[in-house]
């Protein structure tokens, strides 16, 4: 029982770390270069760009 | 510094589990499973907006859990050692399902950011791409429903474990092909060439491990001999080689000291093998015992094979041997006995007349394991067997109490006024028993001068 509470807990701290990651590095790689909405000529595999109207 | 053989030997007490190994090993698995992400910083192509990149993150780290799947599956002592098997088994189960959210999260947030990407479902419209990504996705909702739902659905054990193993390599390898195709956040062919060399290298080491040493293992069958009640609430296994031409040329071979995963009553698939020490000669490697304490589980389950019934063994592992021709203290206690047997029995056979002592460590004189063993290894060597009883019963006239740091530090100085030629300060200590025996012997020996060289050890724990 206690082996699976553990397990339990570990899966949950992995997913925060995960899920904290991901996000981190999404608004991180905004911000790194030039975004793909904000070029003339995005490349061609940018596929659907999710661009926010900006102020 | 000791020379610690750090495998497991024996699976019989419940281990106490290091915490801190425990996060070290989670930090470890979690820095693999984000390692995409900063290798994806490197040549960033340009961002796609805040959700499309979450939405490939999730993707990304998702694929790399399903690599460490692989890893996590493949027995190797080196991933389960410092956590335990069995947790690794329980986390690899919670991994998928968490793997599985993520990697369907990176699709259904595309969908609802832009219905447009609903295009992609299409299958003969559909790049081809797209046409990997859902194939993975597929073959994934198959890999989880079979295994939640594989007894209501009647599947033998062996179907399921080999249609998990190929539907797994498909999820894998499709996503993989969807990943280097798309080829954004990807772009540059060292990316794209780590990517595949990681994937092929987790996907190697899953087939190496769970189909073909199975397969080899079906031809090397051990037969159960005899199964034999020790004192102690031991039970000796002896097992034969059906083939002894099935392990090649040079045949099945082990050292004195050394463990091996056995698997009873079930196929060579199973995951679910066990770790004992070998406690027979290893110059007889093709009939060997195992003499196994039973606690509950699967040494419950072991100790009630019967003569005739197939064993599959694989190894041998570990580093806990015989040194090179020196004379030896040995040290055990209760069932830790077993590798120091086969080092014991080994040296008889090879015909050794150098002095060894052995320091026993049991409750009372009916729960000493393999005592007739013990006692018939002194007639054939030089072989000196001190037996410390914690609770003897009435008649004992041996030593009473633990090996302990005082026991060790009195059998030193007692060597010292005796025949040089068979002092215990030059000798090689080789203990193995429960974690208090065992530190206790090594602090002692070190105050009495002994060099940590001259000490071998292994831990009597429970993987």
């Amino acid at each position: 029982m206690r082996i699976e509470k553990a397990v339990v807990w570990a899966s949950f701290a992995v997913a925060v770390v995960v899920i904290g990651a991901c996000i981190s590095w999404a608004l991180l790689v905004q911000v790194m270069v030039t975004p793909a909405c904000d070029m003339m000529n995005p490349p061609a595999n940018a596929g659907y760009l999710d661009c926010q109207p900006s102020g | 510094m000791t020379a610690t053989a750090t495998r497991p030997i024996l699976s019989t007490r419940p281990r106490a589990r290091s915490p801190l190994a425990f996060v070290l090993w989670l930090a470890a698995y979690a820095t693999f499973v984000i390692l995409p992400l900063p290798l994806g910083l490197i040549n960033l192509d340009p961002g796609r907006g805040f959700w499309t990149n979450l939405s490939v993150a999730l993707g990304f780290v998702g694929l790399s859990m399903f690599g460490l799947q692989f890893l996590m599956a493949a027995r190797s002592s080196v991933v389960s050692h410092p956590i335990g098997m069995d947790i690794v088994l329980r986390f690899h189960r919670q991994m998928a399902y968490l793997a599985t959210v993520l990697v369907f999260a990176h699709p259904i947030i595309l969908f609802l950011l832009d219905p447009r990407y609903l295009d992609l479902l299409g299958i003969f419209t559909a790049p081809l791409r797209a046409k990997f990504a859902v194939t993975a996705c597929v073959a994934l909702l198959l890999v989880i429903g079979l295994s939640v739902f594989r007894q209501r659905l009647r599947m033998r054990y062996n179907t399921w474990q080999l249609t998990h193993a190929v539907l797994a390599l498909v999820v894998v390898i499709t996503a993989l092909v969807h990943v280097v195709l798309v080829g954004y956040y990807v772009r540059e062919a060292w990316e794209q060439a780590l990517w595949i060399a990681l994937s092929a290298a987790f996907i190697a080491l899953g087939v190496w491990v769970r189909i073909v040493k199975p397969l080899l293992r079906r031809h090397r069958r051990w037969t159960v001999e005899s199964v034999v009640a020790e004192a102690g609430g031991a039970t000796t296994i002896r097992l034969h080689l059906e083939n002894p031409g099935a392990y090649g040329r040079r045949g099945f071979r082990f050292q004195a000291g050394q463990f091996a995963w056995i698997q009873a009553r079930r196929s060579p698939f199973a995951l679910t093998y066990h770790p004992f020490s070998f406690s027979s000669s290893a110059e007889h490697p093709d009939r060997v015992t195992f003499t196994i304490k039973q606690y509950a589980g699967f040494t419950r389950s072991i100790v009630d094979v019967q003569p005739g019934e197939t064993v599959y063994i694989d190894g041998p592992f570990g580093a806990f041997v015989l040194p090179n021709g020196k004379p030896l203290v040995l040290v055990g206690a209760g069932v830790g006995v077993t590798p120091l047997l086969s080092m014991l029995e080994t040296l008889a056979d090879q015909g050794c007349t150098l002095p060894m002592t052995l320091w026993l460590g049991n409750k009372d004189q009916a729960s000493i394991t393999c005592g007739e063993q013990i006692a018939s290894l002194q007639a054939r060597m030089d072989l000196d067997v001190v037996h410390v009883l914690s609770h003897p019963r009435a008649g004992w006239n041996g030593v009473t109490g633990h090996i302990d740091e005082s026991f060790v530090r009195d059998r030193m100085a007692e060597s010292l006024s005796g025949d040089p030629a068979r002092s215990l300060g030059e000798r090689d200590y080789l203990i193995c028993g429960p974690a208090s025996m065992m530190d206790a012997v090594e602090r002692a020996l070190a105050a009495t001068g002994v060099h940590p060289s001259q000490i071998r050890s292994e831990r009597f724990e429970m993987v």
